[in-house]
């Protein structure tokens, strides 16, 4: 792999290029953004490391002038300045990756790594081709071929070569973390981890700990050392479900590691390298929580540098029966009770819901409909009785007449878990196990109801 | 929401802070990348290669500290660069997520930087409760006395540190140090007072500001 380093200071120049070369590259050095426009055309370079302050210009010029080119030369940025400006408009410019100054080898030494390996890729299988997902009937575990899902398909396998963060939004049961797995498939890291962290469902208390990990000693408790979410994903991708939902106090370190990508154990002094694809996701609107400052501008500024929306299940009602299928033909894996297709009227019913609930909601109606029908089709009077079930077409109008809510006793000194599991229970009762109304209620998402039941072992 | 980002710095001192960063990155990076060649040249130096290699580390450590502390300087200019607004501590302690308990019932109006306020508010909580982060949350309330308006932060939980106020001073390898450093910052910049002291075997921070002067019709000028 050739790397062509473009910085003006010629010692650094200098000795990047000799490090680089160390590392088991080629590896050539230019000082001006013009001299890198020429050693693109005749050095033909596959990354170029470029400095963000040059004489001539800076390293968004070196990022268009290599598209202009026309090669796929991946440009990694220098930035001195360690503001979330510099790191998001050099993603946004094309820049393949920021690396800050002053300089760390592993961190140099880890995105050459992933380059050669995409490089590889290309000048092998000249990459194969991924199967046409129209065609297919979707995108790795996403299902869908209507003109909004192509769509999506096509932003994923685009946004999946980058290392860029990725903002996934969309309604609850839309998918999200499925989009997220997807560019995780995509991705040069797809051998690696794939860590999906629920922001709302952590606690608060210890919020810190799960994402960093702990030293021995570190606080009341903590007696053996412990490896935090940002370790276990090393290399691979990070996935923030329901960001918005990250204790405040946490988003100004969780900044602090995405700029210096280094983070230490809680009680440890050990600087650790982050070497992780963050996708984020929330089915809020991530710029009214900014607004309202419960979300840190410049955090959103930085996890929003490749927004990704997700359709909703009304805005793509040809693939209901596509996924309908693919549903049934899963529950089918599982269950075994002779299950191949959907009766003409079964399929009729489904299609014309309006699904507030999206995919999750598909997949759970077609569960109950395989439960209440015989084999071999799911009968349309099956799927029109979980439909009558689910209620109506359109969600429920959410009622906030506190007055009418009976109330709950807490008494001092009562721990602030078994608060929250009297009021999630006593809400759960009041709204006859409408788990929707009921996070809509308590102002958090409808998985963070689900990821609570769990925790508090009160689902039935 | 408009997407259009905001500037790194608003010129200024904030400006120059930014500027000083970028400065001071480029020869630590070459020092950095330098000495990380050497290292590899001396590890293959058969005699005694491999102690030399051992001090270039220590000192590849040493620079790496000193770029750990240049990266509070963008954090600096974001507390030097936001205008200070007129506000109150129970709104600053809405924001932040940290309600007051308690405190007068006319509260006094402040001249404070909003956003960089309600980070140190959040660094202060955090840092009090980091010691046991299975006890209750602090304990905030706000005071008014000797002409100034006072806020304490209380730990409920957790050992206290005898000498607390050692991390403003930034101690090497104390990473809760960085951000104390620049909560006291952000309070003194508004012309406030930050202390960390031990009560009764409990850690509690004690912010203070000069209370607002009264305008000559009795109320408070702000």
């Amino acid at each position: 792999m050739k790397v062509l380093v473009v910085e003006d200071e010629p010692g650094a120049r200098e000795a990047i290029v000799e490090l680089v070369k160390e590392l088991g590259y080629e590896a050539s050095g230019v000082g001006t953004v013009a001299d890198a426009s020429s050693a693109l055309v005749t050095l033909r370079p596959d990354v170029c490391i470029a400095d963000l302050g040059l004489p001539d210009g800076d390293g968004f010029d070196v990022v268009r002038n290599a598209r202009a080119a026309g090669r796929d030369c991946a440009v990694v940025v220098l930035t001195g300045r360690g503001s979330v400006r510099s790191a998001v408009e050099a993603m946004k410019a094309g820049a393949h990756d920021f690396l800050l100054k002053p300089l760390k080898t592993s961190q140099l030494a880890a995105t050459l790594t992933q380059l050669s390996e995409r490089h590889d890729e290309a000048r092998g299988a000249q990459n194969a081709g991924l199967p046409d997902p129209a065609a297919e009937g979707g995108l790795a575990g996403m299902v869908g071929r209507s003109a909004p899902m192509l769509e999506v398909y096509r932003l994923l396998t685009r946004v999946a070569r980058s290392n860029a963060p990725v903002m996934i939004t969309g309604e609850s049961g839309t998918g999200k973390e499925v989009a997220a797995s997807t560019v995780h498939l995509l991705s040069r890291r797809a051998t690696r981890p794939f860590i999906a962290v629920n922001c709302g469902a952590i606690s608060p208390t210890l919020v810190e700990s799960e994402l960093f990990g702990h030293e021995k000693g570190a606080f009341t408790g903590a007696d053996r050392r412990r490896a935090g979410t940002f370790e276990m994903a090393h290399g691979g991708t990070l996935f923030l479900d329901e960001v918005t939902e990250m204790p405040p106090e946490l988003q100004v370190k969780f900044l602090r590691v995405l700029e210096t990508r280094t983070f230490r154990r809680v009680g440890g002094s050990e600087e650790l390298d982050m070497d992780i694809r963050l996708i984020a996701s929330s089915n809020r609107d991530l710029a009214d929580a900014v607004r309202r400052e419960t979300f840190r501008a410049d955090l959103y500024y930085r996890l929003n540098v490749f927004p990704l929306r997700l359709p909703s299940l009304r805005e793509r009602k040809e693939d209901v029966p596509l996924l309908a299928n693919h549903f049934l033909s899963e529950i089918e894996k599982k269950e075994r009770r002779g299950f191949s297709s959907f009766e003409p009227g079964a399929l009729d019913a489904l299609a014309s819901h309006s699904w507030p609930g999206n995919v999750r909601e598909l997949r759970n109606a077609v569960h109950r409909a395989y439960v209440l029908s015989d084999p071999p089709a799911i009968e349309a009077e099956a799927a029109e009785a979980v439909l009558t079930d689910s209620g109506t077409a359109e969600p429920r109008p959410l009622v906030r007449d506190e007055e009418t809510w009976p109330a709950v006793e807490v008494r001092v000194g009562e721990t602030l878990q078994a608060v929250e599991k009297k009021v999630l229970t006593a809400t759960l009762l009041a709204v006859k196990g409408d788990k929707r109304l009921a996070a809509e209620l308590l102002g958090v998402s409808l998985k963070t109801v689900y990821n609570k039941l769990k925790e508090y072992q009160l689902e039935t | 929401m408009n997407e259009s980002l905001p500037p790194d710095f608003p010129g200024g001192v904030a400006d120059a802070l930014g500027t000083l960063r970028h400065a001071l990155a480029d020869p630590l990076s070459a020092a950095g990348v330098k000495l990380e060649l050497l290292e590899r040249r001396l590890a293959e130096v058969p005699s005694n290669g491999a102690s030399l290699a051992d001090r270039v580390r220590g000192v590849k450590a040493d620079l790496a500290a000193a770029g750990r502390l240049i990266d509070l300087l963008p954090r600096l200019a974001s507390i030097a660069g936001e205008p200070a607004g007129i506000t109150s501590l129970g709104d600053l302690c809405r924001a932040a997520g940290i309600p007051l308990e308690e405190g007068p019932a006319n509260r006094p109006r402040l001249l404070l930087r909003r956003l960089a306020t309600i980070d140190a508010l959040r660094i202060l909580v955090w840092f009090l409760r980091s010691r046991d982060p299975l006890a209750a949350p602090p304990r905030l309330l706000e005071e008014s006395a000797s002409g100034r308006v006072a806020l304490r932060i209380e730990a409920l939980g957790g050992s206290g540190d005898s000498n607390p106020e050692r991390l403003f001073h930034l101690p090497r390898g104390e990473e809760r140090g960085e951000d104390l450093f620049l909560a006291r910052a952000c309070i003194e910049s508004d012309g406030g007072r930050l202390q960390l002291v031990e009560r009764e075997s409990r850690l509690v921070a004690l912010l203070s500001w000069p209370e607002p002067a009264t305008s000559p019709e009795g109320g408070h000028a702000l």
